[in-house]
């Protein structure tokens, strides 16, 4: 087949243009040695000489790229967010300030929403001592006190476009914001592995590579020894209605996986996707009412608030039996709870605690939970 | 009699609505499940569109206005930043145990009251309707924006509660509940069956009905008031639950075409109760797996149903 000679300076455009671009097909940076995680579908992490990239895929396309962030020698490649500096670190949620003390960076928040949701032992002496900036008691972050802390850059996750947009903002002040929607995962040690992510960011890989490999170790182990032993699985739902609407999250969810992993059998585990569905009462109580065990019955810490709720709560086989826990057990009297911090980073942890309600006999009689307490009588 | 055949016809509709609401899934009626949820359900729903056509009803000839209704007089907008209060400023208030059984629908029937109070002081000075009709309106956006500042100041779980509340469900209704919400709703709705002829006589203008012997201002301050606790009461026990009240009255003049109350006053009843009903029965039984918002489910309905009635007019 003959090549048309009129077809030639196109091609050669079009190679020239291909030469020119610093992106490759797939919107990623040219040249750069990219590492895959393990259990994340959603982060790439990479490195180009002097220069490092993380990658965040759109957790709603994952075809896409929700940001790629760079920083380092050389100058910013196209559609990079870049980053100049890491020293003053503005933490929008108590999950990442989790990820932060484990490697032992809190000391670089200069900035958070609000300081009694965090958790960490160290997080809090650090708040305490030094000037953290309070950006946010309430839903809503107020961009002017954040940008007064003078952050280098923000970590921050949103929930639907208009709350991306509100951070438009601060970028356009020249703040980096990146989004991490590790929230959207849908596996316990995915989330976790987002460590790699802030130890990447934060100048500490080696150190999140080690904890987050103990963590995932223990985790599998866990898992397998259950899988192993093959014992009788117990019934479970989760969750408690408000005001008459009860979300169960569905079968593909973080809390569906780490039901299966304990070895037991979540009454929605059919359900597909990985965020969670609406139910009525009725609904729950005709596919829950005999379940062995209920977890995580909303804010109650004991069978009579269920009741004050709404006194048809009382009708489940679990709140009979004493069959509900919920993980209260690390929470504080200002509304923070290391379950939606430190249980992130350890899921291993929060594994073992629902392993000892499931299937107490195959724990030592030493272990105590950790996250979860009965709902008593 | 094309009259009678209407209002059987409209009963036999509710009574297949309330049937298959009832009866729909493989739910057996000796089952527990059918005594503590599905009929404190179903007679919420069927209560609460009785109610709220009713309400939008009086409303409408209260403002003249065929688009009133209870979210128009600030009734629901009123409970709904009652609520709001309680839910998001003080979440402590929901460990007393007392605020946790009809805690919440007190509260918005209060709130829902309160604001009544306050369009009856103003009404004492400016009686016009149309006054009345814009007191209510800017109200409403007041009360909007003290839940919105409520929403920002409040924490994350405590946003949820009033975010689910909003969605509006018949399902939180507990079955010792239902009394009192059924005594509230049909009470005030036969002490308003007592002033249909006064309605009559109002619709046309002040000066009519003052000729034809109603003391205007006393007619305005009892429809506000048993109007507004009506749907403070249904909107404190099920939520806010919309377009019923606007739409009912509108279904039983297209039907009935008149605009005598007598003659009105079933046939709203009857179509209120079978939106409610069919609401309730889309948005438990659509989906098998799940539940949609009855809130929502009432907007599908009404919306294009309004629409369709307003191009028929024209």
């Amino acid at each position: 087949m003959r090549l048309p000679l009129k077809s030639i300076p196109l091609f050669l455009l079009l190679a020239l243009i291909a030469a020119c671009s610093d992106t490759t097909d797939n919107g990623l940076p040219k040249g750069v040695q990219w590492q895959k995680p393990q259990y994340s579908q959603l982060f790439l992490l990479g490195v180009n000489g002097k220069d490092s990239f993380i990658a965040l895929k759109n957790p709603s396309d994952t075809s896409q790229w929700l940001q790629i962030i760079h920083w380092g020698g050389n100058a910013v490649p196209k559609n990079c967010v870049s980053i100049k500096r890491r020293n003053r670190i503005a933490c929008m949620t108590a999950v990442f300030s989790g990820m932060m003390e484990v490697l032992q960076t809190e000391t670089r928040i200069c900035c958070t929403d609000n300081a009694n949701y965090h958790t960490g032992p160290k997080c809090r002496k650090w708040f305490s001592k030094s000037n953290v900036t309070e950006a946010g008691k309430g839903v809503t972050i107020n961009m002017e006190t954040l940008l007064k802390s003078n952050p280098d850059l923000v970590l921050t996750y949103f929930i639907d476009n208009k709350g991306r947009d509100e951070w438009n903002g601060l970028s356009r002040n020249g703040i980096p914001i990146i989004f991490l929607q590790n929230y959207l995962e849908n596996h316990p040690l995915a989330r976790a592995e987002w460590l790699k992510v802030f130890g990447w960011l934060l100048g500490k890989p080696a150190e999140a590579e080690t904890f987050f490999n103990m963590v995932k170790e223990h985790y599998e182990n866990l898992a397998a020894a259950i899988q192993e032993s093959n014992p009788e699985k117990p019934t479970v739902f989760c969750n408690a209605p408000y005001s008459g609407n009860w979300d169960v999250p569905a079968g593909d969810s973080y809390m569906a996986a780490m039901f299966a992993d304990a070895g037991a059998d979540y009454l929605w585990k059919d359900i597909k996707g990985a965020g969670k569905i609406t139910l009525d009462i009725e609904k729950v109580y005709q596919k829950a009412r005999n379940a062995d065990y209920w977890i995580n019955p909303g804010s109650c810490r004991t069978a009579d608030c269920l009741t004050q709720i709404d006194k048809r709560l009382g009708l489940f086989e679990a709140h009979k039996t004493g069959g509900i826990y919920n993980a209260t057990k690390t929470q504080n009297p200002q509304g923070g709870n290391a379950w939606w911090d430190y249980a992130v980073v350890r899921p291993d942890l929060a594994l073992k605690d629902l392993i000892q309600i499931f299937h107490p006999d195959l724990m030592p009689d030493t272990h105590e939970t950790i996250f979860f307490e009965t709902v008593k009588h | 009699m094309r009259n009678i055949g209407i209002i059987a016809s409209l009963t036999a509709l509710c009574i297949l609505l309330l049937w298959l609401d009832l009866t729909a899934g493989d739910t057996p009626v000796n089952h527990p499940v059918f005594y503590s949820f599905r009929l404190p359900r179903v007679i919420s729903a069927a209560t609460a569109g009785m109610g709220l056509a009713i309400s939008g009803l009086a409303m409408q000839t209260l403002f003249r206005n065929p688009l009133a209704g209870p979210f128009l007089t600030g009734a629901t907008p009123g409970a709904s930043f009652a609520v709001a209060i309680l839910l998001m400023a003080f979440p402590a208030g929901l460990t007393i145990s007392w605020l946790h059984s009809i805690g919440i629908a007190m509260v918005g029937i209060t709130g829902s009251l309160l604001v009544l109070l306050l369009q009856l002081f103003i009404q004492r000075r400016h009686s016009h309707a149309f006054t009345l009709l814009l007191s209510g309106v800017l109200l409403g956006y007041l009360l909007g924006a003290g839940t919105e500042i409520l929403q920002g100041l409040a924490q994350a779980d405590q946003v949820k509660s009033f975010v689910m509340w909003g969605l509006g469900s018949f399902d939180r209704v507990q079955p010792e509940e239902i009394p009192v919400m059924m005594g509230v709703v049909i009470v005030s709705i036969v002490l308003l069956w007592f002033s249909r002829f006064s309605m009559d006589a109002y619709l046309p203008g002040d000066a009519y009905a003052t000729s034809a012997g109603v003391s205007v201002p006393l007619f305005r301050r009892k429809t506000v008031i048993l109007a507004g606790l009506v749907a403070g009461t249904i909107t404190g026990f099920c939520g806010p639950i919309g377009f019923v009240g606007m739409i009912a009255p509108h279904f039983a003049r297209g039907l009935m075409k008149s605009n005598n109350h007598a003659v009105l006053w079933i046939p709203t009843l009857l179509c209120g109760m079978a939106l409610c009903l069919l609401a309730d029965l889309l948005a438990h039984h659509v989906i098998s797996y799940m539940t949609l918002p009855t809130n929502a489910i009432c907007a599908i309905i009404g919306a294009p149903a309004l629409l369709w009635i307003i191009l028929r007019k024209q």
